[in-house]
């Protein structure tokens, strides 16, 4: 028989992350649900910006992301680290996706484009708007190296790039904001 | 002015790094998610298949054991259509032409059951109506042998 689990947002927090994965991983839609809203809040953030500022591939990629979670669950060994996992597994479907490769950041294209908004309030309007207007790649080392923290070496792997390229892009896409910002 | 390294590595980490998880977005992934039962479901099915057929092949493997009840059921069967057969079981034909027309069903009829026995080798039936086409083979012999000087040709 399936556990199941209250659906009641108070009650979510206190589910334990582990137990939360394991009714999933035994076909409980409702503990799933807690996992998306635990983490689908951090989630399409770093889509947002990875995509450019795309809201609507902000929320295919992010809703690809969780089906393929919980088809993948059951290969999740250290259930501690699903964060880590999901955004890795989201990663991978952002840089896998042709889509965002669209031309962004080039002066032309800019001119008749609308500057993207994010869909949350944001901090800091100017700099998530420069962000979303980088080009591709550059925007991308961005913000996997400046906002997540992630090593150029992860970022090389992840993009099958040199490290040097990656070095390379974040040292041309900060150059890029500074001229923006400025 | 060009902002410096520090300014923008601290606007970088104040930005936003969460927002609302939108239930609009959960409903369209809600049902996507299953989809995952169907391999449950297909799995569930092979196995049931699975535990028939090695049913199946326990049920041929452990036939010896139940050859005594089969024997035993077509000997009834058997016995059932011996019953209901005349009297007389052979009646014997008494002219060359009958004795040949008795001695061609005859031969017909024991090819056949041991055509049907070369496909079926373990139908004790069929062996017990051959032994008997054959015994008739043999008294129809005795009959040609005893009646005419000609007798039925009896080449084939």
């Amino acid at each position: 028989m399936e556990a199941t689990l209250s659906l009641n947002p108070a009650g979510a927090e206190a589910h334990d992350e582990s137990e939360l994965i394991r009714c999933a991983v035994d076909g409980d839609r409702d503990a799933f649900a807690i996992l998306y809203r635990r983490h689908a809040c951090w989630l399409l953030p770093l889509m947002w910006r990875m995509t450019g500022g795309d809201h609507g591939l902000a929320e295919d990629l992010t809703q690809e992301a969780f089906v393929q979670a919980w088809f993948k669950l059951g290969q999740l060994n250290d259930r501690q680290r699903f964060a880590g996992w999901l955004k890795a597994l989201a990663i991978n479907l952002v840089l896998a996706d042709r889509r965002k490769l669209r031309p962004v950041g080039n002066d032309q294209a800019l001119a008749g484009q609308e500057s993207p908004q994010p869909p949350w309030p944001a901090a800091d309007l100017d700099l998530e708007t420069a962000i979303a207007r980088l080009p591709g790649r550059a925007r991308q080392v961005l913000v996997l190296f400046c906002i997540e923290g992630f090593s150029h070496e992860e970022i090389a792997s992840a993009m099958h790039v040199e490290v040097g390229t990656s070095k390379a892009q974040l040292h041309r896409a900060r150059a890029l904001l500074k001229e923006t910002l400025s | 002015m060009t902002i410096s390294d520090q300014e923008l590595d601290r606007r970088l980490a104040a930005l936003t790094r969460t927002s609302d998880a939108p239930e609009s977005l959960w409903h369209r992934i809600e049902p996507r998610l299953s989809r995952r039962r169907w391999p449950s479901l297909v799995a569930a099915g092979f196995g049931i298949a699975a535990m028939l057929v090695a049913a199946l092949v326990v049920f041929e493997q452990s036939e010896p054991d139940s050859a005594p009840a089969l024997h035993i059921m077509v000997s009834a069967e058997a016995e059932a259509m011996r019953r209901q057969a005349p009297t007389a079981p052979w009646p014997l034909p008494t002219s060359n032409k009958g004795l040949n027309a008795a001695w061609e069903e005859n031969l017909a009829a024991i090819t056949e059951l041991e055509q049907a026995l070369k496909r079926n080798p373990g139908n004790t039936l069929l062996l017990e109506f051959l032994v008997r086409a054959r015994l008739r083979q043999s008294e129809l012999i005795n009959l040609a042998a005893t009646q005419a000087p000609a007798g039925p040709d009896l080449s084939t």
